[in-house]
């Protein structure tokens, strides 16, 4: 097992609150694995995003206790701007993400390469590669201002991309999105597993997780309730109590269980229902 | 090549000049304009009109004449408020003319008249060198000169950032009209939405700042290194005439300034 | 007559671009409706016409015996709330208590009055807990609520909201259905935009689907999600469980879990 993120006993505090926003986390993820994250809303789910980055404490301050491995380096040991290589962080809000100093697709996507200094040549080479593969070329001149949400949210992916980083952080990237906006994003994420990225999405939409996660973690007040493969954890009716939705075909498998039908397992995803039910 | 579309091409060579050499340009300018003001004719300072007049040729020569005449028509009616705000209320000197409670002293006239004309002046250097340039190129080229590349990106994102505001704050009316504020009618029923409408943008903007900063740092904008540019500013060649000529203009100005004096 | 009729109406910004295109609805009073569509197709453009932020450029929109055209804004917003999609527009007071009165204080009402309506869009909306917080404490999908109960506490007879569902957990979902039933059962006629098709199918009577500037279909949520030429129109997808009846070959009209379980077990 390649172990890339091992947090040890992590406790986080933001800075004049009273109680802390993580409490006693630990996990390992691996290499190359998309994780799922949810839970209700100030759960933690952000927080968790935050320290994974190293903006908590650096950029929220606050007191962290406990320590936290990326590529089994203690975050702690990480020199300025080495972390945005290694780590990409994309927002729910596609709007602040736009840097407001480029006019251009393509230059707001070659803005992280300029600040790293990398050659002119390259550059180009390398936008005009990532901007294929998040389906933006055809909007390389046009303002980013002026995109739709799910455009505006495949810029910031694809301007994050562009560094290459071993490790995405997406937090709630499509729910400010309409159906077609997220679909386009999900399309990226997907491309994103292909490139062997360790992906950590926040997402509430549950359907679409059971799909592409590989594993997921369940937080609640702060606290890691769950984390485990996909079809364990999604299945799991008492969850719902917990305030955390399950995919639709989990819950219609949970229901048919109740009614008194067998089923050799619930499904999560809708092939999965469609095989199950097909026999019946 | 991608890169080649992000270049800023001109064709006009006054317009193509580098931007540091088009701020000296316009520094030349006030200082001439505050030259000839100097230069009163039946005491105003009425050579600023035909000096304006050679701005406008200029403008003309450097391929913005309609862009620029547009601009300058608002910029002149800002100057016809001072000067009638002037002339009519600052008291001193003889009465030039009275008509009712109306009246013209000379002392209002001629501040009226320099005030306005300096303004016109020094609006309409700035129009020619916002129309010429755009922000990014002069941002570029101060950073080439050694300002740091933090005050060239905070240049930057203030101009995007005062557009932006405007954006949000039209959206903001809206919202706070839809749950019955009054936001059209007299000043005072303006001056009640100021609050509600203020309070938003502000917050608004400085939630926003907490991503964008992030966002930054996410890029690398923190790293020390030397930085690539896809943005090209380059010099055209003729930037020692233009400013050769700057000077000479500047040095005949103020000789015969001198020679007015002396004689 | 209907309560609110929207009688061929188109809107185009004064740069020409036309974001409303002769589009006609007639709702009732007392209806729950939800409004659905990608983004662009002019969701937000008519039910900003609605609450009269915005004018018919063609057409008229009357509302009860108020042709919209005749008052503004503000005195549309006593009949017509409208919840922003993003409430950070709207709010501007430093406690939860103080933005929810707000609009019954404009009004003038009486103080008996006005703890009447509030206390009543806190319990509802569950934001009884946070009546001293400042709003910008709380995270974004909870301030939400903030907005909704200040026009709760309006009592206004049409409650427009605006992508309510965006960025809501279960609770938060929970909660809005429970906001959304109660106000049907005062009377209130609601509007809801929603991108949330299982939202949609488990809350609503009656959907009606918009794309291209046009409204394109109308009708129950087995009507509107089981017209797959609407809904390639719209580019719309089924609700995931209407999909799976579909693919199994059961249940021509299935949109909600319990209908899927009864035709299954």
């Amino acid at each position: 097992m390649d172990t890339i993120i091992e947090f040890k006993n992590v406790t986080y505090q933001y800075p004049l609150t009273k109680i802390p926003a993580i409490k006693n986390i630990s996990f390992q993820m691996e290499k190359g694995k998309l994780y799922g994250v949810i839970g209700g809303n100030g759960a933690g789910k952000t927080t968790l995003c935050a320290l994974i980055r190293g903006f908590a404490p650096s950029f929220f301050k606050g007191e962290l206790q406990g320590e936290i491995f990326i590529d089994k380096k203690n975050i702690k040991q990480y020199q300025n701007g080495e972390l945005s290589l290694k780590i990409g962080y994309v927002f729910q809000n596609p709007f602040n993400q736009i840097s407001g100093v480029k006019d251009s697709v393509f230059e707001e996507v070659a803005y992280g390469l300029e600040n790293f200094g990398v050659p002119m040549a390259e550059i180009e080479e390398r936008v005009v590669s990532i901007m294929k593969k998040t389906d933006i070329l055809s909007l390389a001149e046009k303002n980013p201002f002026d995109l739709s949400g799910g455009q505006q949210q495949r810029v910031a992916l694809a301007s994050i991309l562009v560094l290459e980083p071993d490790i995405l952080v997406i937090d709630e990237p499509t729910s400010q999105l309409d159906p077609e906006g997220t679909e386009s994003v999900f399309r990226v994420i997907k491309a994103m597993k292909e490139m062997k990225k360790t992906v950590i999405l926040v997402e509430h939409k549950v359907d679409l997780l059971a799909e592409y996660a590989d594993e997921i973690l369940v937080l609640k007040g702060g606290e890691l309730i769950r984390k485990g493969k996909n079809q364990e954890v999604l299945t799991d009716i008492s969850l719902m109590e917990e305030g955390v939705l399950l995919p639709q075909m989990a819950i219609l498998g949970n229901m048919i269980v109740q009614s008194g039908r067998k089923l050799q397992e619930i499904p999560i995803t809708q092939k999965q229902a469609e095989r199950i039910f097909s026999q019946f | 090549m991608w890169i080649e579309k992000f270049q800023i091409k001109k064709t006009n060579k006054i317009a193509a000049l580098y931007p540091i050499t088009k701020l000296w340009l316009t520094a030349f300018y006030i200082l001439g304009t505050l030259i000839v003001s100097t230069i009163r004719i039946h005491k105003l300072p009425l050579l600023l009109l035909p000096w304006f007049c050679s701005l406008f040729i200029f403008a003309s020569c450097s391929g913005i004449r309609k862009k620029f005449f547009k601009s300058i028509k608002k910029a002149a009616f800002v100057a016809i408020i001072i000067f009638l705000v002037q002339a009519f209320i600052v008291p001193g000197g003889e009465v030039l003319f009275r008509f009712g409670i109306l009246r013209i002293c000379s002392t209002g006239l001629i501040t009226g008249t320099n005030l306005s004309l300096l303004i016109l002046n020094i609006a309409g250097i700035f129009v020619w060198l916002f129309q010429t340039t755009e922000y990014k190129e002069i941002s570029r080229a101060l950073e080439d000169n050694g300002l740091n590349y933090k005050a060239c990106f905070l240049f930057l994102s203030t101009m995007q950032m005062i557009e932006l505001l405007g954006r949000n704050s039209r959206i903001i009316l809206n919202a706070q009209k839809a749950r019955g504020v009054e936001t059209e009618g007299n000043v005072l029923i303006r001056a009640k939405a100021f609050i509600p409408s203020m309070v938003p943008l502000v917050l608004g903007a400085i939630i926003s700042s907490e991503d964008r900063v992030l966002t930054l740092e996410s890029k690398g904008f923190d790293v020390n290194c030397k930085k690539t540019h896809i943005l090209n500013v380059e010099k055209t060649g003729n930037e020692k005439w233009a400013i050769c000529i700057g000077i000479g203009i500047l040095l005949f100005l103020l000789i015969g300034r001198i020679v007015l004096w002396i004689q | 007559m209907s309560y609110i009729e929207v009688k061929n109406v188109s809107f185009a910004y004064p740069n020409g671009y036309i974001a409303v295109d002769d589009i006609s609805l007639k709702i009732e009073k007392g209806e729950n409706i939800a409004i659905i569509g990608q983004n662009g197709a002019g969701k937000s453009t008519t039910v900003k016409m609605l609450n009269a932020l915005q004018y018919p450029t063609k057409g008229t929109i009357m509302i009860g015996d108020m042709d919209t055209k005749n008052y503004t804004t503000a005195q549309v917003s006593r009949v017509v709330g409208y919840v922003f999609q993003n409430p950070d527009d709207q709010i501007f007071h430093s406690s939860v208590l103080q933005e929810v009165e707000y609009g019954l204080r404009k009004q003038k009402l009486s103080e008996e009055q006005i703890k009447k309506q509030v206390e009543y869009a806190l319990r509802l909306t569950g934001m009884e807990q946070f009546k001293k917080e400042n709003p910008y404490n709380l995270p974004l999908s909870v301030r939400k609520f903030v907005t909704i109960a200040a026009i709760v506490a309006s009592d206004c007879d049409v409650m427009i909201f605006d992508e309510p569902t965006a960025g809501q957990d279960l609770m938060g979902n929970r909660k809005l259905s429970h906001i959304l039933k109660e106000l049907h059962k005062k009377g209130k006629t609601t509007i809801t935009i929603s991108h949330d098709m299982e939202f949609v199918a488990n809350n609503f009577k009656k959907i009606i689907v918009m794309a291209n500037k046009k409204v394109v279909g109308e009708g129950t949520p087995e009507d509107v999600f089981w017209d797959f030429e609407l809904l390639e129109k719209a580019m719309l997808k089924q609700p995931y469980v209407s999909r799976l009846c579909q693919k199994l070959g059961i249940g021509e009209r299935v949109v909600t879990l319990e209908q899927a379980v009864s035709l299954l077990v």
